[in-house]
Formats: structure tokens, C-alpha cells, sequence
């Protein structure tokens, strides 16, 4: 959905369709609890001075501002359906990684056996490193984002 | 009324955020509605900026939440951390230095 071309918000549900376009819906599911519970909050206030439910909601809409703004902050501070796959994908990618590990401790013990200690070891040590290089990386791209992605992370593993 | 362009100088939004914060456990509404009041109503924000700086102080782990219900509604309260409060005093100083810095050239008008 291209946001841009969306006409301006009328109603809540508006305003959070432009803003959480294309996030992952855990994403969503929370700006929409945050957003809607601090919508509501706002509206009984303007209720409270006296205007009426309809200018209430207009003027609890207006103080959310503008929902194209809201929607690029968002994406700074959670992840995009798209890259949340991406992370997935590069969670799967592990997985290659952790073969080389286990080969590697399965050619060191056969070199081993055979008294070729030395090449055993450069194996088993290239699989550790290789295996270390994507946690890390994979957790850093996660982290820049938002801790709740290495859930997501470790919900994936 | 100031925009969000002047909010971010500096990173004020975080240290205004986690100043409140430091008073003990709030939620977002209320966070809004008190920084404005405090700045007699020169700070204030859309919420739509509000939101996406808290959920992004929470992934730097400055702030942790939890929701309760209260009255029939789920709010979600946010909390300073351990991290949080360290940042909050860093934030602090160097927005006195700098502050005290500008005043002083400004003073010389």
C-alpha cells in the first residue's frame, strides 16, 4: 500500500492504516493498542471541557497529527513485514553455518583418528567462527531495530 | 507551539521523555498532557512523534512497559530502567552545557 497516495485520515482506523502500513504485525498490534488507548484518553478529555463526542473525536484525531510522519518514525523503531522475512530468512541462513560446525567436529575426530590432529582443528575452528559471524550479525541487524525482533529471532529459530 | 523539528534538537524529546520517567512509572497520554503543562505549554507534540520515541527509547532498553487495566481500559505504562537512568543524567549535563553555552553568547546581546 502506497501511503502517499492514501486520502487524509477521516477516522482513527485511517490514521492507523497509513501509520502501520507494511510493519510486521506484532508492530502493528502494539501502535494500535498504544495509539487507540491514548486516542480514547484524549477524547474523554475534550469531553470533559464540554465538546461534543464528534468535535471531540475531530480535535483527538488533529492532536495525533500527521499519519505519513508517524508511519516513517514507526518504521524507524520496528521492523517492516518485509524485514522481518528478510531476518527470518538470514535466521535460516544459520543453519549452513552450523553444519560446517558439526562436519568440522566430524572431520576432527576421523583426522583425529587418524593422527591429523592439526587439519581437524582448522575445520572445527572455521565452522565456530562462521557459526559466531551470523549470530552476531543477525542480532546486531535485529538490535538496531527493536529488542523485540530477537524475539521474533528466537521465535524463528 | 514547537514542532517536532525543534523537539529532536539535541535529543530533548528522550531527555524530556525520560526526565518524566524518572518520577516513576506513566503512560503515554499522561507523559504528553504533563510535559506540556510543565513548559506551561510550550512543548508540545503530536502524538504521533510521542509514540514511535518511546517504542524506540524501549529497543535502546532506556524504557521498559507493561500494560494494566484501569476503569475498563488497557493502558500501557512505561518505566525508566537501570540504562535509562544513566542516559537521563548524561542527557541532563550535556543539555545544561550546552544550554548554559548558548546563554552565554545570547547574554552578550
Amino acid at each position: 500500500m502506497n501511503i502517499f497516495r492514501k486520502p487524509r485520515p477521516q477516522n482513527l482506523a485511517d490514521w492507523l492504516e497509513i501509520a502501520t502500513a507494511e510493519l510486521a504485525p506484532s508492530a502493528q498490534d502494539r501502535i494500535c493498542m498504544d495509539i487507540a488507548s491514548h486516542y480514547y484518553e484524549a477524547v474523554d478529555e475534550h469531553e470533559r471541557k464540554g465538546l461534543s463526542l464528534s468535535a471531540s473525536k475531530g480535535a483527538a484525531l488533529a492532536e495525533l497529527g500527521d499519519a505519513r510522519a508517524a508511519a516513517r518514525r514507526f518504521r524507524r523503531a520496528h521492523l517492516t513485514e518485509e524485514e522481518s522475512r528478510r531476518l527470518a530468512g538470514l535466521l535460516k541462513s544459520c543453519h549452513p553455518s552450523l553444519l560446517v560446525q558439526f562436519g568440522g567436529f566430524v572431520v576432527f575426530a576421523e583426522l583425529g583418528a587418524l593422527g591429523h590432529w592439526r587439519h581437524g582443528s582448522i575445520f572445527s575452528v572455521v565452522g565456530v567462527v562462521l557459526f559466531i559471524v551470523y549470530e552476531a550479525v543477525a542480532y546486531i541487524l535485529a538490535r538496531r531495530k527493536n529488542p523485540r525482533s530477537v524475539v521474533l529471532m528466537q521465535a524463528a529459530g | 507551539m514547537y514542532g517536532c523539528g525543534y523537539m529532536n534538537f539535541k535529543g530533548s524529546l528522550t531527555a524530556l521523555i525520560l526526565q518524566n520517567l524518572s518520577r516513576g512509572p506513566n503512560h503515554g497520554y499522561r507523559i504528553a498532557q504533563e510535559i506540556k503543562a510543565q513548559s506551561k505549554g510550550v512543548l508540545d507534540f503530536k502524538e504521533g512523534t510521542l509514540y514511535p520515541a518511546l517504542h524506540g527509547l524501549e529497543g535502546k532498553g532506556l524504557i521498559s512497559s507493561a500494560t494494566r487495566e484501569e476503569n475498563g481500559r488497557t493502558r500501557r505504562y512505561y518505566r525508566l530502567t537501570e540504562k535509562g537512568k544513566k542516559t537521563l543524567a548524561r542527557e541532563r549535563e550535556e543539555w545544561l552545557q550546552f544550554s548554559g553555552a548558548i546563554s552565554l553568547i545570547l547574554q552578550e546581546a
